[in-house]
């Protein structure tokens, strides 16, 4: 059996199974809000924050759910963790509420969480909550570095309007790394984000080989489970 | 499914239900108790955000605690030329029986990339204390320099009135105006150009109202 499905590894999620940029999921709000550092972190932390509690949930409810209904039951409890972030930021940090818009519902969308929920299932619950947690770092390390690639880049700053995150006081932590007049508004626009993916994903399959860890090795499905993770991964065999 | 076979479908398909019932009932109250102790925060988030929004364009005023806010109606004859709906309000700054500026609502429909809905701050002289740009859809990188926060561009307003300069000089450089318009967004430029023009116009058109403090107006109340 594949030991990162028994007990996530530390690199399961934040490198060789990381949901950016090995499994490709959640592309389109890593896209969108890595405009800049704030946007980036700030969905970092509400999908971390979902996919955390959605993953105890399901990990608690294991061995209550039928084969049949798991996929409505990981959904709903997806989206109710998405429902109640959403409230707690308009609450709380109404600005970066705004700045996210439509990227906090969406939330429940990201195919990251349904992935992770499915593999909750065969754990127990202090690593189904690990496993959640590297995910959701793996997702929010790409998304934050996409996000200052790309404010570098495009603006020639870095941490700006971080007041969104951190409250007023915050402001004053925008850096002018590159010339006050620098612009090059490519790397703001969507083709610069894909092109930034491109190329980190490019850099991550480069230094791989070089770590020996080229190939993650083909998961043995566990009997009777479906998998849902579609990428970089051999069909599951069909004996179910 | 083969057990399902076996002990007859009605089994497994009643306890699927069951759980079911039970996941839909647990996020339903889940969601009912954050909600209800978010609720407050939010509208007070949300009232102070449109305070902010409000108090941005009279900076002047943003940290003054001996004023008050109010607004009037804008009379149907002005709405064209503002862009606006029957809705819209028109805020007055207020300190005692005094008017010391007002905030007019604007919505220019001819942005790049849709329409721009702005709000200019007006002092008594009808001198422009600033302008915000609340929504638009202008091309990220280019065009969103109309935006506060992206760019000094909007500022450039402030200060400006009527006589400052003349009516006819209320438009982009490339029109034969006074201002400036962003390199490669010259319709966004145009569009708020000319509104915040607009807004200058109503205000003198309309400025025995809106300086009158006994005008019918509702109290600062939840919108």
């Amino acid at each position: 059996m594949n030991p990162s499905e028994q007990n996530p590894g530390f690199g399961a999620g934040l490198w060789r199974d990381n949901p950016a940029l090995v499994q490709l999921l959640g592309l389109s709000p890593l896209l969108a809000m890595s405009r800049s550092v704030a946007t980036a972190l700030g969905l970092g932390l509400a999908t971390l924050a979902v996919l955390v509690s959605s993953s105890i949930a399901v990990a608690l409810l294991r061995k209550r759910t039928p084969d049949v209904v798991r996929i409505p039951v990981f959904l709903l409890l997806i989206a109710t963790f998405t429902g109640c972030v959403e409230l707690l930021l308009q609450a709380y940090r109404y600005p970066l509420y705004q700045a996210l818009g439509i990227f906090v519902p969406l939330i429940a969308a990201n195919g990251a969480l349904l992935a992770t929920a499915a593999a909750s299932r065969r754990h127990s619950l202090a690593s189904a909550a690990r496993g959640g947690l590297l995910t959701g770092l793996g997702f929010a390390w790409v998304l934050l570095l996409l996000g200052a690639l790309r404010e570098l880049l495009g603006q020639g700053t870095l941490c700006r309007q971080m007041d969104l995150l951190f409250g007023p006081g915050a402001a004053a932590w925008q850096l002018q790394v590159l010339p006050d007049d620098y612009e090059f508004p490519l790397w703001v626009l969507p083709p610069g984000a894909f092109l930034l993916t491109g190329f980190l994903l490019a850099l991550k399959n480069a230094i791989d080989p070089r770590r020996g860890t080229s190939s993650p090795p083909a998961p043995v499905p566990t009997p009777g489970a479906k998998r849902v993770r579609v990428t970089g991964v051999p069909p599951p065999d069909s004996r179910s | 499914m083969s057990d399902a076979a076996r002990n007859g479908v009605s089994d497994s398909t009643q306890r699927n239900a069951v759980v079911l019932v039970v996941v839909g009932l647990a996020a339903a109250i889940l969601l009912s108790v954050v909600h209800w102790l978010t609720r407050a925060p939010i509208a007070q988030a949300r009232e102070r955000a449109a305070e902010a929004e409000l108090f941005a364009v009279v900076p002047a005023f943003a940290k003054a605690t001996d004023v008050s806010l109010d607004f009037l109606p804008v009379p149907p004859q002005f709405r064209t030329g503002l862009g606006i709906e029957a809705g819209a309000r028109i805020y007055r700054i207020k300190r005692g029986g005094e008017i010391l500026a007002v905030i007019v609502p604007a919505l220019s429909p001819s942005g790049y990339g849709g329409p721009i809905r702005l709000i200019a701050g007006i002092d008594r002289d009808g001198i422009v204390t600033g302008v915000k740009v609340l929504e638009h859809h202008e091309t990220p990188g280019l065009g969103d320099r109309i935006a506060t926060g992206r760019g000094d561009w909007i500022r450039r307003f402030t200060g400006r009135s009527l006589t400052d300069p003349p009516p006819e000089r209320w438009q982009v450089k490339r029109d034969g105006g006074a201002f400036d318009q962003i390199t490669g967004a010259t319709i966004s430029s145009r569009a708020v150009v000319r509104q915040v023009g607009r807004a200058l116009d109503y205000f003198n058109d309309d400025r025995a109202r809106l300086l009158d403090a006994g005008a019918i107006a509702a109290p600062e109340s939840a919108p």
